[in-house]
């Protein structure tokens, strides 16, 4: 298993009597892009900033690049991070933006915001104010705010959200350079599992502040790929059953269902041998799922994420 | 901390409210200078009755009164037949507190910009310890304070020159002395309106609780409690007397080394407490 570079524990962010962020724990690995899915108001946001250092936890531990407690603060420089809109000086240029942000890490280096400027794909932008940018250019440029002082961990929140299917492709471009390229690990947060099919490694999908599943790339288009699905009371009790068929490649889901990714066509078989060892099967089919329909699935529904 | 301040000071040389504050002044100071004239050659064509009556009406504003009144108002302490001195000037509007108004104005939209515009986000979670951040601030406040009064001094002196026909400053180590305590003073107010727009966070509310600092507002809940105290067995004592809008419009333009230096201790005390607190409410809460 990879280093594990950013752990929670136990993490929950409460206001008032409601609890924004319920326990949440969280495990990323040193070069993931790890890509955090919930509905909007699941508490996606809440988590980011309490990882970003924005915002204090209620209960709960941090653990990055193996630091906790109070000696996190020593840590904090290396991530950058893009929190909800990107915040920018209106009446400034992406370079003076920049320049803001190197001041306070002491960077004096030629052409270091020129180069920041060109990642992001904002090397053309001159003496333009930033207010006068496109909503995919301030994303950007808050990409590269979050850039400066090369970070090991980058945090954006929702960075697509709002653009239009170019914008969406030069920001997953840019991160998929930055992992690429420079091996940065990232978080980041969408409620468009589909946007993040496209370039995260790993997924969290929360729910109402909980942590409901994490799972790699691999696991998740495993979960969504053709297979049998079997449903039944007790699914320990078909494991023998499925040993003893020779299955090897299925997972058990749940508490009532048990998923096989091989011998597609052996599903009549299954079912008799389940049958014939006393266990009851409530359903048995071949079935599929779209990323989008697994993602609402889990999450209690089909209202739009 | 070194770095903090470079940024904050990019930052504030960067608003385009740092140079518009600075013009708005400057109209202000022709304006008040004009004015001023205004008043002088009037009270020179009054008859001596007409003075009297004038001289009474406005004797809560010359120096050496101990009153200060709710409101805003700029008027020279010359006699009659002097010339008016730069510090004359000067005096007239630190003690109507014409000039802390824009500073208050940019100290409250410099304090607030990173916060209105998201931008804290960015640096907010890197920084070791957060209140560096509202004290980096505080300390590039200050800087402002001194380059403003220096900027207004200069601006005064043209007025002067361009509205009276003369310059004379007065008697320089009264001047000199006067002018340092006041920007002290100026100073601790301009961090006082860091604090309430740093812990309000809403422009418009720092603003408007600034400008009316700025209009003796709190002498209405300054006399209630004189009179509060005095029931309690403490008369004579004026709060007023001990604050910072108060030492402003108090400190006489012959003060001695003790009123100076009470003076300066206010003006110590107020901004320590202002961005300690400030910084201790910023480490503190969620951005």
């Amino acid at each position: 298993m990879s280093e594990i570079l950013l752990e929670t524990n136990g993490l929950t962010k409460q206001y008032g009597k409601h609890k924004a962020v319920d326990h949440v724990n969280m495990h990323i690995r040193k070069g993931a892009i790890y890509g955090f899915i919930g509905r909007n108001g699941a508490g996606k946001t809440t988590c980011l900033r309490m990882i970003s250092g924005l915002a204090k936890p209620t209960k709960g531990q941090i653990s990055l690049f193996g630091y906790e407690g109070k000696r996190l603060k020593e840590v904090r420089s290396r991530i950058g991070c893009l929190i909800e809109a990107p915040g920018l000086y209106g009446n400034m240029t992406a370079y003076e933006n920049l320049m803001i942000k190197c001041k306070l890490f002491g960077i004096t280096q030629k052409g270091y915001i020129e180069n920041i400027l060109e990642t992001v794909g904002l090397g053309d932008v001159g003496k333009k104010k930033t207010k006068h940018f496109s909503l995919g250019m301030k994303q950007r440029l808050g990409i590269g705010l979050a850039l400066v002082g090369e970070p090991d961990l980058l945090v954006l929140d929702e960075p697509i959200n709002g653009l239009d299917p170019q914008g969406i492709a030069e920001v997953r471009d840019t991160i998929s350079f930055l992992q690429e390229e420079r091996n940065m690990t990232v978080l980041i947060s969408s409620h468009i599992l589909e946007e993040l099919s496209k370039i995260a490694t790993d997924y969290g999908i929360i729910h109402e502040g909980t942590l409901l599943q994490e799972m790699t790339r691999e696991e998740l288009f495993k979960r969504c790929s053709e297979r049998i699905e079997i449903t039944l009371d007790h699914p320990e009790a078909a494991v023998p059953v499925l040993d003893g068929l020779g299955f090897k490649d299925y997972q058990v889901m749940d508490r009532s269902h048990i998923h096989v990714f091989e011998r597609l066509n052996d599903s009549d078989v299954l079912n008799s041998a389940l049958v014939k060892a006393g266990i009851p099967v409530r359903g048995i089919g071949v079935t599929s799922e779209e990323l989008e329909d697994y993602f609402l699935n889990l999450t209690g529904g089909a209202a739009h994420a | 901390m070194l770095n903090m301040i470079k940024m904050d000071l990019y930052r504030m040389f960067h608003m385009k409210s740092f140079y518009i504050v600075w013009m708005v002044l400057a109209a202000g100071i022709l304006f008040t200078t004009y004015m001023s004239r205004l008043d002088v050659e009037t009270f020179k064509d009054m008859t001596q009755e007409e003075r009297s009556v004038s001289a009474a009406e406005e004797e809560t504003v010359q120096e050496g009164t101990d009153q200060v009144n709710f409101g805003m108002d700029v008027t020279l302490p010359t006699r009659p037949g002097d010339q008016v001195t730069l510090l004359d000037l000067v005096y007239a509007n630190f003690r109507g507190k014409f000039v802390v108004l824009f500073f208050l104005i940019f100290a409250v939209l410099y304090s607030s910009a990173d916060i209105g515009s998201g931008y804290i986000k960015n640096i907010g979670g890197q920084v070791r310890d957060r209140s560096a951040l509202v004290l980096s601030r505080a300390a590039v406040l200050l800087v402002y304070t001194l380059l403003s009064m220096i900027l207004y001094l200069v601006i005064q002196g043209i007025c002067q020159r361009m509205v009276f026909g003369y310059f004379v400053l007065g008697e320089s180590g009264r001047f000199w002395n006067y002018v340092g305590v006041q920007t002290a003073l100026h100073g601790a107010l301009v961090l006082i309106a860091m604090a309430i727009a740093v812990i309000v966070k809403y422009n418009v509310i720092s603003m408007t609780v600034s400008i009316l600092l700025t209009m003796n507002m709190l002498v209405i809940f300054y006399s209630a409690l004189d009179k509060a105290l005095a029931k309690l067995g403490l008369e004579d004592f004026h709060i007023i007397e001990h604050t910072v809008t108060g030492k402003m419009s108090l400190l006489s333009m012959n003060a001695g080394t003790k009123e100076s230096l009470l003076a300066l201790l206010t003006a110590a005390v107020f901004g320590i407490v202002a961005a300690a607190v400030s910084a201790a409410v910023f480490r503190q809460r969620d951005i």
